[in-house]
């Protein structure tokens, strides 16, 4: 095994148990909203909400860059150029988000000062992590940005999935820049900030799982690199296209002008397009080969990708991107909703597929099936889509009690959280939530019990053949 | 046929990202330019000396913040440059705390605390005018009282970065946020 | 608003129900999938011609709204035709001369 494809397995070991952290604090959040004082002036709602967005943020992109150490070298048929700097940044890059969670919970503020910006809290959405560890993970994106394209230029050729990749791992690292400077003016640092955060979730990211995609398909099927190669540039054209100006449907409301409303709205009503194109994707490929593939669950990964992006971010982003629905929907649990369904349907399915795979590939198994892998696929897409719909109720009832009748007043806004139907769609989230929950632990069992040896699937069918 | 080439898509792609950005470019740098404090959308700092309200206006359709006569906060009239340096010192506090971690700034953050856009306009704080709202308000945030079932922690804000807070809140509430949010504190909106 | 987003949300529903049914449809030659198909395009025409009808929005919303709907309508034909194409190419015995330099991707080296 390549030194670099030891440490994509680190990053997704990492990814996995950030991500389960993630869904710990996933579920404190939620208690604060059934339970108002829960931990009042001990742990507030917000060093909850502030771990478990961190957690999101950190588990993605540490699985991406799993993925991409685990492909990269397999690419090239080489080791990955500077891999010992990698491997030492994998460390610093773990000590450092341990430390940042610590302070965030031990001492979850300071004062107002540069002090609290440098070693406490930034206090901007996503970005909390303060600015010490910013540079840390600026660092770490450098070097991996310089890992992949020092080995392309060492390797003296190049893919098309590599340069899609390299051209896109520029802005990636570029927009991280977001994450430092302090703004008085709100306007402005609202529009820098979604340049970060859009431009990331619904441009860059979109690339990168994109390629990631693309290389697991051709392990895991064997699909044709001419084949997914162009459908990658179709797909980068498309989403692109659509999202570098889709990003005006977060400038409706920040003080910025109005010829956003109409740029805004007409690429982010564009968005869901590609999205449907990939779904006839993944269904052309799936029925090709009959729904087998070797590896099951990063099969059928790969599949709840493309059907979890269409509905999280498509039906979910068209439901609420025009401007006269988004007047009373924006900054409601309706964003909660289509934030939850489109993080999980473009990125943690995808993450989550390329785990099995690597894995999977790592012990020797030539062949992946069972039973743990189908009840955590159940679990974990039940949970969310149950999340998902308890947060669009609340969301809806929301916008029109509060936003539409109530003028979004503070007194609109208590009154409407103690609504039933409001209330009931906390409850519901909390419970959908521990479903995800126990997907989760079914799936880290998964994981690791994935035996090391061959044929796996082959030998249980043979068990349960000789039992029948 | 040339649909099947990938080098046909990849041009495609390269050229359409390359004409996205260019487009993106030019309208940001004119949107930064319409969103400079003292411009007709976001009020110069010093507009904390000024009455602030949200009215409807008939001409746009919408609810706009209106800037009216002084109105002092904490009894001070305060210079461009000091409104300047306080508003700093307000943004400071607010990511210090993380306020956006429970309250969203123009719908843009957590939804488990009210929206804060018209924070300063709120009913809540209307019945008291000028600098015993801007008092008020300080007060609460050094010791926040129960409002309703979702109460607020004691973040130990200091007077000084409370009154930071409270003139932040006034500037952001005379933004023009295009309408939002619709029908705010008005006559009959509870 | 309510119902005018939950008829926008509905409409991608049916697209990609359409875009689901049709692409199983042409797998499996179903007769039955490809009617529940073509209903689904009945629907997606529906809610469109509702959009327009009944909803409060701006005539330049409710085009771009219709527009949308046939680009829903062409994407999984135009998509199909477009990736069997692809790949019926790439079932070719010949192989563009640009392509011979690729490396072959390997799975899985052992240490």
């Amino acid at each position: 095994m390549y030194r670099a494809q030891r440490l994509g397995l680190k990053y997704l070991a990492a990814s996995t148990v950030i991500f389960g952290a993630m869904i710990v604090f996933g579920l404190l959040a939620s208690i604060y909203y059934v339970r108002p004082g829960f931990l009042l002036n001990t742990f507030n709602f917000s060093t909850a909400k502030i771990v478990h967005i961190n957690g999101l943020v950190i588990w993605l992109l540490m699985g991406f860059m799993g993925a991409i150490y685990w492909f990269l070298p397999q690419e090239l048929e080489r080791e990955v150029e500077g891999i010992g700097l990698a491997e030492l940044l994998f460390w610093v890059f773990c000590a450092a988000v341990a430390v940042v969670i610590v302070v965030f919970i031990f001492v979850q503020y300071g004062a107002a000062n540069e002090w609290s910006m440098w070693f406490i809290n930034q206090g901007r959405k996503y970005v909390e992590a303060p600015r010490w560890a910013a540079l840390g993970i600026a660092a770490v994106a450098a070097v991996f940005a310089y890992n992949v394209i020092a080995t392309t230029v060492v390797a003296h050729k190049s893919t098309g999935i590599l340069s899609v990749l390299i051209a896109d791992l520029v802005p990636l690292v570029v927009l991280y820049l977001d994450a430092f400077p302090r703004m008085t003016n709100m306007s402005q640092d609202l529009f820098w900030w979604w340049w970060l955060v859009h431009l990331w979730v619904e441009a860059t990211w979109e690339v990168l799982i994109g390629c990631i995609m693309a290389w697991t398909l051709i392990h895991l099927v064997g699909a044709s690199r001419r084949v997914v190669e162009s459908w990658l540039y179709v797909e980068v054209a498309l989403v692109l296209g659509t999202g570098i100006l889709g990003l005006g449907h977060h400038y409706f409301w920040i003080g910025t002008p109005r010829y956003w409303f109409a740029i805004g709205g007409f690429f982010s009503a564009l968005e869901p397009l590609p999205l449907l194109g990939m779904v006839v994707h993944a269904v052309y490929d799936a029925g090709e080969r009959h729904l087998q593939a070797s590896n099951r669950p990063a099969f059928y990964w790969t599949l709840a990708e493309a059907f979890g992006n269409f509905i999280g971010a498509g039906v979910w982003g068209f439901m609420m991107t025009l401007p006269q629905i988004n007047l009373y929907s924006h900054g409601t649990q309706w964003t909660a909703s289509h934030g939850h369904l489109a993080f999980w349907g473009a990125y943690g399915c995808g993450v989550i597929a390329v785990l099995y795979l690597a894995i999977a590939q790592a012990r020797g198994c030539e062949r992946l099936d069972g039973t743990a892998w189908k009840w955590s696929f159940a679990l974990l897409n039940t949970g969310m889509v149950g999340m998902g719909g308890a947060l669009l109720v609340a969301g809806i009832d929301q916008a029109f009690y509060e936003r539409a009748i109530g003028g979004s007043t503070w007194n609109a806004y208590l009154s409407m959280q103690g609504r039933p139907w409001f209330n009931e769609s906390m409850w519901a989230r909390l419970a959908f939530g521990l479903i995800f929950a126990c997907g989760f632990a079914v799936l880290a069992y998964d994981l690791i019990a994935i035996p090391k040896q061959r044929d796996a699937g082959a030998r249980e069918e043979a068990t349960a053949a000789a039992g029948s | 046929m040339y649909t099947q080439d990938p080098y046909f898509w990849r041009a495609g792609a390269i050229a359409t990202v390359l004409f996205m950005c260019v487009v993106l470019a030019a309208l940001t740098i004119d949107t930064l330019r319409q969103i400079t404090p003292g411009g007709a959308r976001v009020p110069s700092y010093d507009v904390i000396n000024s009455a602030v309200t949200y009215q409807y206006d008939a001409s746009r359709g919408e609810y706009a913040p209106k800037v009216g006569g002084e109105e002092l906060i904490f009894g001070h009239k305060y210079s461009a440059d000091e409104a300047t340096a306080l508003i700093a010192k307000g943004k400071l506090v607010i990511q210090s705390r993380a306020c956006i971690d429970c309250h969203t700034f123009f719908g843009n953050g957590a939804y488990y605390a009210p929206d804060l856009t018209r924070a300063w306009m709120d009913p809540v704080w209307a019945r008291y005018a000028g600098p015993k709202r801007a008092d008020r308000l300080a007060r609460f945030m050094m010791n926040p009282l129960r409002l309703g079932s979702r109460p607020m922690p004691n973040l130990h804000i200091q007077r000084d970065e409370a009154e930071a807070t409270v003139a932040y809140l006034k500037w952001m509430s005379a933004v023009d946020s295009n309408g939002f949010p619709d029908r705010f504190g008005a006559p009959g909106a509870q | 608003m309510v119902t005018t987003a939950l008829m926008l949300g509905a409409l991608v529903v049916a697209a990609g129900a359409y875009g689901l049914l049709y692409c199983v449809a042409r797998l499996y030659g179903s007769l039955t999938l490809r009617v529940a198909s073509r209903a689904c395009c009945v629907a997606l025409g529906v809610l469109a011609a509702a959009i327009v009808a009944l909803t409060p929005l701006h005539y330049g919303w409710k085009a771009l709204v219709v527009a949308s709907a046939a680009g829903y309508l062409a994407i999984p034909p135009i998509t199909w035709r477009y990736l069997t194409r692809l790949h019926q190419g790439e079932n070719d015995a010949s192989r563009p001369a640009e392509h011979a330099h690729r490396p072959r991707t390997r799975l899985y080296r052992r240490a």
